[in-house]
């Protein structure tokens, strides 16, 4: 019936990719959305700068778990570099969804947390220019 | 107020976050202490430990007269009588409470009490705050400016008479108005009969959520409660929820609705909640079923 909840995306959040913590992780972070207590833990393992394997954890709506396990398929086998590189915008065209503001923070939380984990970056994706 | 260092502010675990902080603000300009009622399973107020938690130290007692997220009616001439036992000032937090019940401070003997214009059909940025005059009499005024005065020299300022003395400067004129007009179009209708329309659909709606499966209502039963129904629903987050809803044209909340600490307590992220007033229907309670069984389907849970 929805655009927002079409079967990609409930696939991924009745079906998550790559969930579960993996052993001796090479950077693993976590955050928070503070505004619906959106959670995510993300792990990765490296080798030659590259993710040779990636698990996350987390709770949350079916728009930011989806979002987890699609980035968490996608980013296998890329250079910390191609990470680095990865927007909002990649998100939105993973997802393949229009998402207004709040429910935006949703679908980034999962990249906020690879980027302050490879890259140290604070802020959400998205927000650099302001 | 005359709240100092180790002094004890009680409070309720129930609260929304608007009549905890301003407290815990307070406490910590004092070096006072701020105490909490636990609630338990269906969001009641626990009153054995309310009584234990009174002591010669509670300066103050500040609760909500409904809980914005159970509609739980708290039984506040009793906590008021007992506060006054005690010998602490009450505050009753009527933000809720006050849109939906017929209230009278005299027969419930609070100290002061609180209530916001936008709860009940008035406008925002205003509300109310009534005090036992002998308190407000003892009040130093909190803001200075114009209409608070009586007479202003060079040396100093006598304060003007109450109410005058709290409501310095230009008021918020239209606001007033606007809220007077909510005011008397709600006793127009009459808070009796709004009570008792909302006991009734509140007592509706909350039978048919209890037939869909997966849907979780919280708080008390209906004739404890107001209309507010805050609920969750099994293999689905509260946020997508709201959202298919919403979408579905069911205009419902999802969040910790400002009561962090109540969610916490259920351990509950979050909850969606349903608002009902005297203009909602029991076929909008149908149309509420109706909407949360398709977004069941849509997660496939159905």
């Amino acid at each position: 019936m929805d655009d927002l909840y079409r079967e990609l995306i409930l696939d991924h959040y009745r079906n998550p990719r790559n969930k579960g913590r993996l052993g001796e992780a090479d950077i693993s972070h976590e955050d928070d959305n503070p505004l619906c207590g959106d959670h995510i833990r993300l792990d990765l393992k490296l080798e030659d700068n590259r993710v040779r394997d990636v698990g996350w954890e987390g709770e949350g709506c079916a728009i930011s778990m989806a979002s987890a396990s699609i980035l968490s398929e996608r980013i296998k086998g890329k250079s910390l570099e191609e990470l680095g590189r990865l927007g909002q915008e990649d998100i939105l065209e993973m997802l393949g969804i229009e998402l207004g503001p709040v429910r935006l923070k949703c679908a980034l939380l999962p990249l906020k947390v690879l980027q302050a984990g490879a890259h140290g970056l604070a802020g959400w994706p998205g927000d650099e220019g302001e | 107020m005359n709240i100092g260092v180790d002094d004890e502010i009680l409070l309720t675990e129930l609260e929304h976050h608007s009549n905890l902080v301003p407290w815990q603000l307070l406490a910590q300009e004092r070096g006072a202490i701020v105490r909490y009622v636990p609630v338990d399973g269906d969001c009641s107020l626990d009153l054995d430990a309310y009584d234990a938690l009174l002591t010669e130290r509670t300066r103050l007692v500040s609760f909500t007269g409904m809980s914005n997220v159970s509609g739980g009616i708290t039984p506040a001439k009793e906590i008021i009588e007992r506060a006054h036992q005690a010998g602490a000032v009450v505050l009753m937090d009527g933000a809720q409470s006050v849109p939906h019940l017929p209230t009278d401070v005299q027969a419930l003997d609070v100290d002061f009490l609180a209530f916001s214009g936008h709860k009940m059909c008035g406008p925002t940025g205003i509300g109310v705050l009534y005090g036992k005059r002998a308190l407000l009499e003892a009040m130093p005024p909190f803001l200075g400016g114009g209409d608070m005065i009586r007479r202003v020299t060079l040396d100093g300022a006598e304060w003007n008479d109450l109410p005058w003395k709290f409501e310095a400067g230009t008021p918020s004129i239209a606001q007033a108005i606007g809220l007077g007009a909510a005011v008397d179009y709600l006793e127009s209708v009459g808070m009796d009969k709004i009570e008792a329309y909302e006991h009734a659909i509140a007592d509706y709606a909350l039978e048919a959520l209890s037939e869909v499966k997966g849907v979780s209502t919280l708080g008390p039963s209906a004739a404890e409660r107001g209309a507010v129904i805050a609920f969750t629903v099994d293999g689905m987050h509260p946020h997508d929820v709201a959202e298919l809803l919403n979408r579905d044209g069911v205009a419902v909340r999802a969040g910790h609705h400002c009561a962090m600490p109540l969610h916490q307590k259920l351990g509950l992220p979050a909850t969606s909640r349903a608002s009902f007033y005297l203009y909602n229907t029991f076929d909008e309670a149908d149309r509420l079923v109706a909407a949360l069984r398709r977004a069941q389907q849509t997660f496939g849970l159905a």
